[in-house]
């Protein structure tokens, strides 16, 4: 582990919420980045970074220190955003004709909606993201981690608690789903 | 063509994923494949444009929120539970377990032996009994004769010159020793007649009553068109069967649901049907994996299901045993459990569960389904296509019953088919008739 991080986690157990605070300050846009991915909606992504630091701050004395603090923030953040996307996935209505169809027809993209974006985002990338948000929740985590964050087969198998075999499998997947997605757009 | 092996192969391909043998594949593909190497080139692409996405910044501060909440809530780091604490060894008690284990088990040993003895005393009674009963037993023997028969010699001392009659007498054969064999314990005194009649004692089962309980039809396909007197009442219950659910459900089982498949299709499109099939389940059956198909559509009345139905059995009578493709039609109530499996398959499980009739009376298991589902239904998959432009048709959808497309919505057929599908008549009825496999 990182001997900064290791430094912030001692003096956090010491009593030092400051100490936490930085470590929070270090990792939170890349977590809500690759949250925000996963939930897709600002506020969302926002309640489970937040609570994923919260967990994180309660269980630190049980932190072993034998991966990286981001692995192991991640699998907290990952697991909510799961969980939450499941949440979420029950309890909306099934309705096809609002929400599965917006699958096939183009985008709108006349309003950003998204009021977190630094950067205006161009329509390619509106498409790629919706396209992302089109696949199952499961292959969706597996891509993000691979691409967007660049982990190894390992680590992400660390971060969701699966196989290796598991990782590779929905990697391929998510792949090959989001090409048919895209492939939609591109006709 | 890409096959689906393919294409795990490019995507393996994507992050250089592959062992000597499959790098050596992807490059002949990429060599002798155009599609394969666009493909790879896609993939590659579309990950470089995820890495390429723009970061996404959080709105707020969120360390500032997160300290906020520690504060509010008051949460601290849970502590670590302490060490479970070593004892030093007590052995004053180990001694004692020791103490009592041996006991336990010279206890154990004699309680098996005495049972070893008991059963095997047993077992053999006879043989023991009639070992003692042979050493026992005195056998008659010629030779011994009843002293009584002899004369005796009289205290005179006449010489009695008559012979004396030598008779045979059988001496009676001495009481037998009987031996003595260890008496088991008694027999328990049973108070029931053990031998009574069976619905004395045996729980009442009342039997099946059809007219009460709707239970699936197995029928022969070679009946449904027979011309026999016997054949003709079952075809009547056929049809009346059809006709008392809200939807018809059929299960057909074949020895080769694609060859199944294309003779039904062939069938419809007799009948005026056309049958768009999902692209998922052309994939499946080019790799030949086990694959069970469903049928749907609600353009047909319960008279041309069973028309279609003969059409089926004559068509399997023609080909005789050189196809054998069909086997048993089962007509099976439709239950609600399969209104959700075709809500799955076709990716519309609201239309399939929202705003149906709901049961007035508790469920009448003769008919599972409420008055006015059917209609409810056609009336919900015609609102999720109710902007298409597009001409209607008398459609069938074909689709996999097992296992079933994981993503619907993203099937083109399913959505020609719902877009397409024309109004349904009034007197028709769905109908979901799946091709299963005979083992």
């Amino acid at each position: 582990m990182n001997t900064d991080d290791r430094r912030l986690i001692a003096n956090t157990l010491k009593g030092q919420q400051a100490a936490f605070g930085e470590l929070v300050r270090r990792y939170q846009d890349r977590l809500y980045h690759a949250i925000f991915r996963v939930v897709d909606h600002p506020d969302d992504a926002l309640d489970v970074v937040q609570e994923a630091f919260i967990l994180a701050y309660q269980s630190l004395n049980h932190f072993k220190g034998d991966s990286e603090f981001f692995t192991w923030l991640y699998r907290i953040a990952f697991n909510a955003a799961i969980s939450q996307k499941r949440r979420k996935k029950a309890a909306v209505s099934l309705d096809w004709s609002s929400d599965e169809r917006s699958s096939i027809e183009p985008p709108d993209d006349s309003v950003d909606i998204r009021p977190g974006s630094a950067m205006e985002r161009s329509e390619d990338e509106h498409i790629l993201h919706h396209a992302i948000q089109q696949l199952p929740v499961e292959y969706r985590v597996v891509l993000i981690l691979k691409e967007l964050e660049g982990r190894k087969y390992e680590e992400i198998a660390d971060i969701l608690d699966v196989p290796i075999g598991t990782v590779r499998s929905r990697l391929h997947r998510a792949r090959l789903e989001l090409r048919n997605l895209l492939s939609t757009y591109e006709e | 063509m890409i096959t689906p092996d393919i294409r795990d192969l490019l995507s393996k391909a994507v992050d250089g994923d592959l062992t000597v043998a499959e790098r050596k594949r992807v490059d002949q593909l990429l060599r002798e494949s155009e599609p394969a190497a666009k493909l790879l080139q896609q993939l590659q692409r579309d990950a470089v444009r995820m890495r390429t996405l723009t970061p996404v910044v959080p709105p707020v501060n969120i360390a500032s929120r997160v300290l906020a909440e520690i504060r509010d809530r008051q949460v601290s780091p849970t502590p670590t539970p302490p060490a479970p604490k070593s004892r030093p060894l007590n052995w004053s008690q180990i001694t004692l377990w020791i103490n009592v284990a041996t006991a336990a088990g010279v206890l154990l040993t004699i309680g098996i032996g005495s049972y070893m003895y008991f059963a095997i005393s047993h077992q053999a009674p006879t043989k023991l009994g009639e070992q003692q009963i042979a050493k026992g037993q005195t056998r008659p023997s010629k030779e011994v004769v009843n002293p009584q028969t002899l004369p005796s010699k009289s205290a005179t001392n006449q010489i009695v010159e008559e012979p004396i009659p030598e008779t045979l007498v059988v001496a009676p054969t001495p009481p037998t020793l009987v031996p003595s064999i260890e008496q088991g314990p008694q027999p328990r005194i049973h108070e029931e007649n053990i031998l009574a009649a069976p619905s004395e004692v045996m729980p009442e089962i009342n039997a099946i009553n059809i007219t009460k309980h709707r239970i699936s039809r197995f029928v022969n396909l070679a009946e449904v068109i027979s011309t026999e007197a016997a054949h003709a009442k079952l075809q009547n219950d056929i049809k009346a069967d059809l006709k008392t659910d809200e939807l018809i459900r059929l299960d057909l089982f074949c020895r080769d649901p694609k060859a199944a498949m294309e003779l039904l299709t062939s069938l419809l499109k007799s009948k005026g049907c056309q049958a768009i099939t999902d692209k998922f389940l052309t994939d499946r059956l080019s790799k030949k994996p086990a694959t069970e198909i469903v049928f749907f559509t609600d353009v047909m009345n319960p008279d041309e299901v069973f028309q279609l139905i003969q059409l089926l059995a004559k068509e399997e009578q023609k080909l005789g045993s050189r196809a054998g493709h069909l086997d048993t039609l089962v007509v099976a109530p439709f239950l609600p459990a399969d209104l959700d499996v075709l809500g799955r398959i076709l990716g519309v499980s609201s239309a399939f569960t929202k705003q149906l009739p709901k049961q007035k009376t508790p469920i009448d298991i003769r008919k599972p389904l409420p008055e006015g589902t059917a209609n409810q239904l056609a009336q919900n998959l015609n609102k999720l296509a109710s902007q298409s432009t597009l001409k209607k048709s008398k459609l069938v959808f074909v689709g996999s019953y097992s296992p079933i497309n994981p993503l619907p919505s993203q099937s083109k057929e399913i959505k020609q088919y719902l877009e397409q599908r024309s109004d349904k008549r009034p007197d028709a009825k769905p109908l979901m008739l799946v091709l299963r496999t005979v083992n």
